[in-house]
């Protein structure tokens, strides 16, 4: 369930923009998150692969395998929706008029700001995976809780203040707080899961 | 599916007007909502169940479709609910008004979250072939309606929920009508697999 609180920020901000601003702006947005939608199919798709690596890295190559595992789940990311985050930085209100016919001002920088949440969201997805590995999910939801508080606390002011630029930029505020909050859970389980694993060496006499 | 979606999106872009794309796009968050709620709360711990307890046999699958069936009326009817609430926000009572678009989307979002659910467990079993033919169907079926509608400039957001929700019927009709996926419902065990599905979520 925890999945459905990081989606409530998604489904909430362009309710907030149509009560705000009307429903053809909340269109113009939704079209924004449509577009970047695309990459998200993308990191769908490749986190069903990388996913499973991580779980089997942990039980063939314990804590090392893992953390191995999780870093290049972190460069295939980078490398790959980096370049697009920069693409659509240049040309997303151009991509939104050729696509959808839509153009607002500012469009391209809403592009890009929801492109960075994206990138943002693939780094929790990483650090998600690590859960999963050492089947501690229950972790991820820390993460979309403070995720969907962040994003909702500060859309109360940045919507109001700066239209969809602010929308956008409620979702890259969500996606920090969330990557901070599941990168530090993330730490304290492997650091615990490292205390358990010498606890039990020095239980079996193997540690000394 | 996504890509069915993405150009059903650019199409209503095309050739509705920006407050009919508005509503478009508004009430497709509730459907996103509403599929990623129902993928967390069922489809995932279904999958991972099914492997687990393979001596439940057809019975988990039962268990599986009438809690799924649970959850997509209950989610008609919360459209419902909010299709009388966004009236008395905007009291216009045509067809791009929000409310008829909600109360299409009432009848939609059941058959979707149908085929979702029938996609998720063809792929619980490996079978990928029948989520593929799926989703084809939907495709066809709903591109060719949105094309259509538009030619004969009948084209408005509470028939285009229609057709989606007809469109996702078909597909699991045929599914239900041949059951490529054997599963039989036992009252006593809904109760037990419910429970069971929850302790998924606290990785039990």
């Amino acid at each position: 369930m925890a999945r459905t609180l990081g989606i409530a920020s998604h489904t909430l901000i362009p309710w907030f923009i149509a009560v705000q601003f009307g429903k053809i702006a909340a269109g113009q947005f939704g079209t924004c998150l449509a577009l970047v939608g695309l990459t998200m199919m993308f990191m769908t798709g490749v986190n069903n692969f990388l996913q499973p690596q991580s779980v089997r890295a942990y039980q063939v190559d314990g804590l090392t395998g893992l953390k191995k595992s999780l870093g290049q789940s972190t460069a295939v990311f980078l490398t790959s929706l980096g370049p697009v985050t920069i693409l659509l930085f240049v040309l997303g209100d151009r991509l939104l008029d050729w696509i959808y016919k839509i153009d607002f001002p500012h469009a391209g920088l809403v592009v890009f700001l929801l492109s960075l949440n994206l990138l943002l969201v693939s780094m929790t997805v990483v650090a998600g995976n690590g859960m999963a590995a050492l089947k501690r999910s229950t972790g991820f939801i820390w993460g979309e809780a403070t995720y969907c508080i962040a994003s909702l606390g500060s859309a109360i002011v940045l919507i109001s203040k700066w239209r969809m630029i602010g929308a956008a930029l409620t979702l890259v505020i969500g996606g920090v707080v969330g990557v901070l909050v599941v990168t530090v859970t993330l730490w304290r389980f492997l650091a615990e899961s490292v205390h358990n694993s010498t606890d039990a060496l020095s239980l079996t006499g193997e540690g000394l | 599916m996504s890509f069915t979606n993405f150009i059903t999106m650019v199409l209503v872009a095309h050739w509705c007007t920006p407050l009919e794309l508005g509503i478009y796009a508004l009430a497709w968050t509730v459907v996103g909502f509403l599929r990623t709620a129902q993928e967390r709360t069922l489809a995932a711990p279904y999958m991972v169940l099914a492997h687990r307890r393979r001596e439940k046999g057809d019975s988990l699958l039962g268990s599986s479709l009438v809690h799924q069936a649970l959850f997509a009326v209950a989610a008609g009817l919360g459209l419902l609910l909010l299709a009388v609430s966004v009236f008395a926000w905007n009291p216009i009572w045509d067809v791009s008004a929000m409310p008829t678009s909600i109360l299409a989307l009432a009848f939609a979002v059941p058959m979707m979250l149908l085929r979702d659910h029938l996609r998720a467990v063809s792929c619980t079993h490996f079978r990928y072939h029948i989520a593929l033919v799926m989703n084809t169907l939907v495709g066809i079926i709903q591109l060719g309606g949105l094309l259509f509608a538009a030619a004969a400039g009948w084209l408005s957001i509470p028939l285009l929920y229609v057709w989606i929700g007809v469109a996702h019927l078909l597909p699991c009709a045929i599914w239900i009508l041949l059951r490529p996926q054997p599963f039989r419902v036992i009252p006593s065990e809904l109760g037990t697999d419910w429970r069971e599905s929850g302790l998924i979520h606290v990785g039990w």
